[in-house]
């Protein structure tokens, strides 16, 4: 019992201390644009596209397995549909977010009622700008570039710019803790200027990381 | 997030399809059973179309396909993403093209795939009527309509279709029906009915 509180009261303590990592305002340099573009790329596409990746799907225990995910999204109605499939193409999970979200189809374990959410989120956080106002850009402690943004729920988002014309993206919860992690990774090929590897870390209780491979980039409309 | 075995055994009519290559062409079952008979082993390779109806275009994959009487298949995806399939008797096993090469994929789902050659077996020797899964139609053309017998199951495969080539023994398509927005279709080429395969064609990847 002893030994249950003093852990409680550590996690408490450490939970306490959770903060983000400190910002050095660059010298005359103020938020300016949306930092949606890094050089030559921009960090969330624009317009409507249709993607296809591999998803390397790593769960705690050790439980690996791939999948395919299709992704159609809309900057400009900022609407998103998901899609999963076996490698064979069978669609186990279809759901899209205009506005609510809504799943067409869900096949165990995929139909949970926190899975689609989830993934929705992750698809916003990847593809799309986040909402609310930039609160702080300058560099953070190794060097990198960072835009932090303020979300409407309280939490914070971390675009850090990386060499090579990759990016990193943080969410921390209200309380500052880490929740996503989103790195991304250009080859040397094609695919319309979008990366070749993006991975997605999801820390906490619920951690498992997607390693998603772009197999095809397909501008939909003009 | 272990995958069941309900979707596990969906996803395997994907390889179902493939013992459809061998059927023989005929009016009845009757004809069909008699012109399966003495087929051993098959060989071709396909091209994958699936179609949504969100889609800008379908996604296509491609690859081979290799079946040896009476429990070996390898079912292998070249493209967009590599992936193999083996099943040898009792033992199923799956490797994925990832950026170490391909890596063999542990997984409970591959349980489901050996009851997909009892299923291979069955139907290469024309026996489609005989599935416990699927009510089957033969219709002119001929065409052979699967349905589910199972509800639950229409939720996952609304049907499947078979379109057989002129060339006697040889099958056209396959088109699985996932619901009413969403359909694969498969198309065989350069089949090959009875080649000699290596052993090893279904026990090594490379």
């Amino acid at each position: 019992m002893t030994t249950r509180l003093l852990v409680a009261a550590l996690l408490l303590l450490l939970l306490s201390c959770a903060h983000l990592p400190p910002i050095t305002p660059k010298d005359g340099a103020a938020p300016s644009g949306t930092g949606a573009a890094h050089g030559s790329r921009r960090i969330f596409p624009e317009g409507e596209w249709q993607f296809l990746h591999s998803i390397q799907v790593e769960m705690p225990g050790g439980r690996n397995f791939v999948m395919m995910g299709l992704t159609v999204i809309s900057s400009r109605l900022q609407t998103r549909r998901s899609v999963i499939m076996t490698l064979e193409g069978f669609v186990v999970f279809d759901g899209e977010y205009d506005h609510r979200l809504v799943v067409h189809r869900a096949l165990p374990p995929f139909d949970s009622p926190h899975f689609a959410g989830g993934l929705m989120d992750d698809i916003r956080l990847i593809f799309f700008e986040p909402d609310g106002p930039v609160v702080a850009f300058g560099e953070l402690e190794n060097g990198s570039e960072v835009r932090r943004r303020r979300t409407p729920d309280g939490g914070t988002v971390d675009i850090e710019t990386l060499p090579g014309g990759n990016w990193q993206i943080r969410r921390y919860s209200p309380s500052h803790q880490l929740t996503r992690t989103v790195r991304t990774r250009h080859g040397a090929g094609g695919h319309s200027g979008f990366p070749e590897t993006i991975e997605l870390t999801a820390s906490g209780d619920q951690a498992y990381r997607l390693k998603m491979t772009l197999l095809e980039a397909v501008g939909i409309g003009g | 997030m272990a995958r069941p075995d309900k979707w596990a055994s969906a996803r395997a009519v994907w390889l179902l399809a493939a013992a459809f290559f061998s059927i023989g062409w005929g009016a009845t079952w009757e004809e069909l059973k008699s012109a399966a008979g003495p087929i051993r082993s098959v060989s071709a390779e396909f091209v994958q179309e699936k179609h949504m109806r969100i889609l800008a275009r379908p996604l296509i994959s491609s690859g081979v396909f290799y079946f040896q009487a009476p429990a070996s298949l390898r079912w292998e995806y070249r493209a967009p993403l590599r992936n193999i399939l083996l099943m040898d008797n009792d033992r199923t096993e799956r490797y994925v093209g990832t950026e170490a090469g391909l890596v063999k994929e542990a997984g409970a789902n591959l349980q489901a795939m050996q009851v997909v050659l009892e299923h291979i077996t069955q139907w290469l020797e024309g026996r489609f009527d005989e599935n416990p899964m699927f009510a089957a139609k033969l219709e002119p053309g001929p065409r052979i309509t699967l349905t589910p017998k199972e509800k639950a199951f229409t939720k996952m495969i609304q049907r499947i279709e078979l379109v057989f080539a002129d060339r006697p023994g040889i099958i056209e398509a396959v088109i699985i029906h996932e619901s009413d927005d969403s359909f694969t279709r498969l198309v065989f080429k350069n089949v090959v009915l009875n080649p000699p395969i290596d052993d090893s064609v279904f026990r090594k990847v490379s």
